[in-house]
């Protein structure tokens, strides 16, 4: 079954799912892998700043992405 | 040639805290050559038996660099002009980040580089009720690796031992890599996942209560709040602040005091001759001038450092990151920007960690705009006369004011200079916020000395040295003249002074302010004492200085036969002081940080000339309304 993936930049605070994918920018993908945000690996949005920036969950570590750093991974509830 | 062993690691992967450790924190500070990147290199320390030279690097994720700190952490492997490729990797991995952390390791494994892997916060898996098995992870890598502890020192003697074992095998010839595409990565990590996965194991042992990751997650429901996350951010700034001021103010008198009672003291024992005014007004002045800002900017990176080592700063960084990028500002451009309060010399150097180069520009072309510590003295001055006849409270408002108004016009530069450069470099945050933790005091006295030993050896020599060019200004030619204010009269600043007067007409000011704005050259502050020696002030401690200066700029009369200090010249000088980037020192710096004079000296023109057109509108405009 194909599960329908969505931007994470478009969840809500206490998202938490499976990347499925990424999408946009090649330097942003790079450097999100590097940082461990691979595929079927699970993250957790833990809140967001109050400018609206994401702070997640991946592989139990803390990391905090711009929204347009967190629209580049595709996820799925899980 | 030397071998040198590199540490190189994630960020937050405790490699520095290992670093200071094994070399008992006796390390220098160098610039990777040819770069304004930072490294620290020594010697490990005399217990581990014949010292070993070793370097630690920026943080890097990969061998395949998203940022200039990166990209020089990276190429310091691969080469050295002094000391060639290195010797042997230590390889730092965290183990409650196994996986993400053992990334780069593949990569230099694949690279044929000699690596030992440095396993740290042990401690802290065993507070997640799990342990690693370090000898299947030693085979299944095929590495040598030891667990050590950067704190206690535990482990560190086996981690020793596997270096100089490294050192004795045959050299390796590290290859540079063809970029890994995503799959690759994507690969990597999954076999490194399973590496992790079995490893790790689970402990029987009941739960030792919280790991530090789920208490950092319990202290950010209120540190990262929304709205009271705003309000502690802002409570935490003027708290630091506010001790700048307060504990810094006795502490500097102590400075002031003493240098001015060694000048005393020379005077005293060459009464009346050149050789004692140079000893007392030129060098002890000018070593005094570098020495009075060391209690503000100590205790400004004091703060600053226990902030950073406690996690905070990272956070306060991904609070702020977002109103910062819309003006091609970074989150990382935070700690530069609190650090130019104090002064724009360590925050340059500050500003080194921000992995964009456009972004790290900026940071480093707005920041002599923040209001340093040089300028207080001036403002207090004039906000003392324009005040005079109100509360005390009106002056620290208006003060605040100024402060907050420096923020606005660095703001303004900051979005004109966005406007200004393309670019094509991608800007991104993407931080690592490390788990709270109590902030180390030996590791926040070893980075608040080396930035504070920064200011003192990058500025010192040039405030130094223009203070004694002030004081053959302010002496020669009519150094035999007995009184100071006629000595003074006569001499090439009065004349420089004399001679920029036309120009300083429109700013409401004459000569005598001139020759104070050109000694404020050397240090800004110096614009006071010098005010005070034009308008013949001598006598006196500094405090009565102030009183007598305030009385006579009441009476002074200036070009056009009225007061020569108005509301309206006062506010003129107030802002010129405020944009006008009048320390050299600064300059010196920007040169290097910059990478070449034409920025530096950009600045320099601009915020100058900047300076004094607002200045000029701000006075003229004020007289049309009849604010004279």
């Amino acid at each position: 079954m194909i599960k329908e993936s969505q931007p994470l930049s478009s969840m809500a605070t206490g998202f938490a799912g499976v990347i499925q994918n990424h999408q946009g920018d090649d330097f942003y993908q790079g450097r999100l892998i590097e940082l461990g945000f691979t595929c079927g690996e699970r993250v957790e949005i833990l809140r967001r700043t109050p400018f609206g920036d994401f702070i997640v969950d991946i592989r139990s570590a803390m990391i905090a992405l711009r929204k347009e750093e967190a629209f580049c991974l595709l996820v799925s509830h899980d | 040639m030397i071998k040198r062993i590199s540490l190189i690691g994630a960020p937050n992967s405790g490699k520095t805290t290992l670093y200071n450790w094994l070399t008992d924190s006796k390390f220098k500070t160098v610039n990777y050559p040819g770069a304004t990147v930072e490294m620290s290199e020594g010697f490990t320390a005399d217990r581990y038996g014949e010292p070993l030279f070793i370097a630690d690097t920026p943080g890097a994720y990969s061998l395949f660099p998203k940022s200039y700190d990166e990209q020089i952490a990276v190429e310091s492997l691969y080469k050295h002009p002094s000391h060639g490729p290195t010797a042997v990797v230590v390889a730092v991995v965290d183990l409650t980040q196994l996986a993400r952390h053992l990334y780069i390791v593949t990569q230099l494994k694949e690279a044929n580089f000699n690596i030992v892997l440095a396993l740290t916060n042990g401690d802290l898996l065993e507070r997640q009720n799990r342990s690693c098995d370090i000898e299947k992870l030693k085979d299944l890598l095929d590495l040598p690796a030891a667990r050590v502890n950067g704190q206690t020192g535990e482990g560190a003697v086996s981690l020793i031992e596997a270096v100089r074992k490294a050192l004795g095998e045959p050299e390796s010839s590290p290859h540079r890599l063809e970029k890994w595409s995503k799959e690759k990565s994507e690969l990597s990590f999954r076999e490194l996942s399973q590496i992790a996965n079995s490893v790790l194991q689970e402990n029987a042992s009941p739960k030792m209560g919280l790991s530090a990751y789920e208490r950092s997650k319990k202290i950010d429901r209120v540190l990262m709040h929304p709205f009271w996350g705003l309000v502690l951010f802002v409570l935490f700034m003027t708290g630091l602040f506010t001790s700048i001021f307060w504990a810094a103010a006795p502490l500097m008198d102590i400075v002031n005091e003493a240098f001015a009672w060694m000048g005393a003291l020379a005077s005293s024992y060459f009464p009346d001759s050149l050789l004692g005014d140079f000893i007392s007004n030129g060098i002890f002045a000018g070593v005094g001038s570098v020495l009075v800002f060391l209690p503000q900017i100590i205790i400004l990176f004091l703060g600053i450092c226990y902030f950073e080592d406690s996690g905070y700063l990272a956070r306060a960084a991904s609070l702020i990151d977002r109103p910062l990028s819309k003006i091609g500002l970074n989150g990382r451009s935070f700690v530069p920007i609190l650090s130019a309060y104090a002064c724009a010399i360590p925050a340059m150097m500050a500003a080194r960690t921000i992995s964009s180069k456009k972004e790290r520009f900026i940071t480093l072309f707005i920041l002599p705009l923040m209001s340093c510590s040089a300028r207080l003295p001036v403002y207090a001055l004039f906000l003392s006369f324009l005040l005079v006849d109100y509360p005390a409270w009106m002056g620290g408002l208006a003060l605040t004011g100024i402060y907050f108004l420096s923020l606005i016009i660095g703001a303004v530069a900051s979005a004109i200079a966005n406007r200004m450069l393309a670019s094509s470099e991608k800007s991104f945050f993407m931080l690592e916020l490390p788990v709270y933790r109590r902030p180390h005091l030996r590791t926040v006295l070893k980075q608040t000395s080396s930035r504070v030993w920064g200011y003192v050896v990058k500025a010192g020599p040039i405030i130094f040295v223009l203070s004694m060019l002030i004081w053959v200004g302010c002496t020669f030619p009519r150094y035999d003249v007995e009184d100071p204010a006629e000595r003074l009269t006569h001499s090439y600043f009065a004349k420089a002074g004399e001679w920029i007067e036309p120009a300083l007409e429109p700013m409401g000011i004459d000569w005598r302010v001139g020759v104070g704005l050109i000694s404020a050259f050397a240090a800004r502050e110096v614009f006071v004492s010098s005010l005070a020696i034009v308008f013949n002030i001598t006598e006196g401690d500094e405090d009565q200085v102030q009183v007598s200066l305030l009385e006579k700029m009441q009476t002074a009369i200036g070009p056009d036969g009225g007061p020569l200090f108005t509301v309206a010249s006062s506010l003129g000088l107030i802002l010129f002081f405020m944009i006008a980037l009048q320390c050299m020192a600064t300059v010196g710096v920007a040169r290097r940080e910059f990478g070449n004079w034409k920025w530096a000296i950009t600045q320099l023109v601009v915020f100058n000339f900047v300076a004094y057109i607002l200045s000029v509108a701000l006075v003229q405009g004020l007289r049309a309304f009849g604010i004279s």
